[in-house]
């Protein structure tokens, strides 16, 4: 028989290892590269996720809603009941948003969609406010013109039919809400998102010819190369 | 079964039963939150799913780390069964720290 003393020495240590290898298996904290919040620059983001079922719904805002919170002067966060529905909500929303800062970033956790749509009808002097838009849908990565056309300065999309965005959006979030510079973000990206899809090795049929799921999720990004996301109005190049 | 192990096992029947408990609270919260026919009001929503995932990893925590400690001392189990009393421990802690860890991050430690 161990004694007491011993047994409580045991248990708290093997209590510290697993602790240790879930720290080591997890992604690790990520540092701010900038201050939040410089002046003259307010900017907001809206956040908008398409018709999935509950528990993706959730999934999606526990990760992003207190990451843009952390981030933005203000988040907007959009949630499908229906296949189509919330049009309105997110019209009024991204107005507000526009007509209330300097910069507005545009998050789209939608499959396939063609949501440019409903920004289109908003007035130019306010598109001209979206800076970021990023674009989980699978194969609308060739939407960059239609978005730029609108007022987007910056785009992230997808090209493949058969991508895996969720892994990317992962990745890039966090490395472009603590500030590291669009290029970089989306190269890092897809570099880790590579690695975890490693595993999936089928190719599947695309106009090109068949490519892996990696392949066929990795970002492309259009914009201004070192954006990031505490760059102020007056930075804005075209 | 002797007592000593019945006192080691019950611990980590409960972290164990816990997950899938824990599980389904929060299925069914994430259908209240985003179901078609009702919205959760505001305060229950996220703040609601984190509390459900932190005291379900709390609780399996706790409970994992009492099953070890009471498990040290039993001398009577063959090799293998201690090896998957360690690795059914280690399992339950290793998640209940995940939800916490999740908590973490939503109260922007991480």
């Amino acid at each position: 028989m161990r004694s007491r003393r011993s047994k409580l020495f045991i248990t708290a240590l093997w209590g510290a290892l697993i602790a240790a290898l879930m720290i080591a298996l997890t992604l690790p904290p990520m540092r701010q590269r900038t201050p939040p919040n410089p002046p003259n620059a307010r900017i907001a983001a809206v956040a908008f996720r398409d018709h999935v079922i509950p528990f993706q719904k959730y999934g999606t805002k526990l990760f992003m809603l207190p990451l843009l919170s952390q981030s933005y002067d203000e988040v907007y966060y959009i949630t499908q009941d229906f296949r189509g529905d919330k049009r309105q909500s997110f019209e009024s929303s991204l107005r507000q948003a526009l007509e209330r800062h300097d910069q507005v970033d545009l998050f789209l956790a939608a499959h396939n969609n063609t949501l440019i749509r409903w920004v289109e009808p908003l007035p130019a002097r306010l598109r001209a406010k979206l800076r970021l838009v990023y674009n989980t849908g699978c194969a609308d990565g060739h939407q960059a013109p239609q978005w730029h056309a609108a007022g987007a300065q910056a785009y992230v999309g997808h090209p493949g039919r058969i991508s895996a965005s969720p892994v990317f959006l992962v990745f890039f979030m966090r490395a472009w809400t603590h500030g590291v510079p669009l290029r970089q973000a989306v190269e890092d990206s897809n570099k880790a998102t590579a690695r975890v899809l490693s595993v999936y090795t089928q190719r599947y049929p695309t106009p090109t010819g068949p490519q892996t799921i990696a392949q066929q999720t990795h970002a492309v990004a259009t914009g201004p190369e070192h954006l990031t996301i505490y760059a102020r109005p007056a930075l804005r190049g075209r | 079964m002797n007592a000593k192990t019945r006192q080691a096992l019950k611990p980590l029947i409960v972290s164990l039963a816990l997950h899938p408990l824990g599980g389904a609270l929060f299925m069914a919260h994430a259908r209240l939150a985003f179901g078609q026919a009702r919205q959760l009001p505001e305060v229950l929503d996220l703040p609601g799913a984190f509390a459900l995932l932190a005291i379900t990893g709390a609780l399996s925590s706790a409970l994992a780390l009492v099953a070890f400690y009471r498990g040290l001392g039993e001398h009577g189990w063959p090799r293998y069964r201690y090896l998957g009393f360690v690795i059914l421990c280690s399992a339950s802690l290793f998640w209940g720290l995940m939800y916490l860890y999740a908590l973490a991050i939503f109260i922007k430690l991480a």
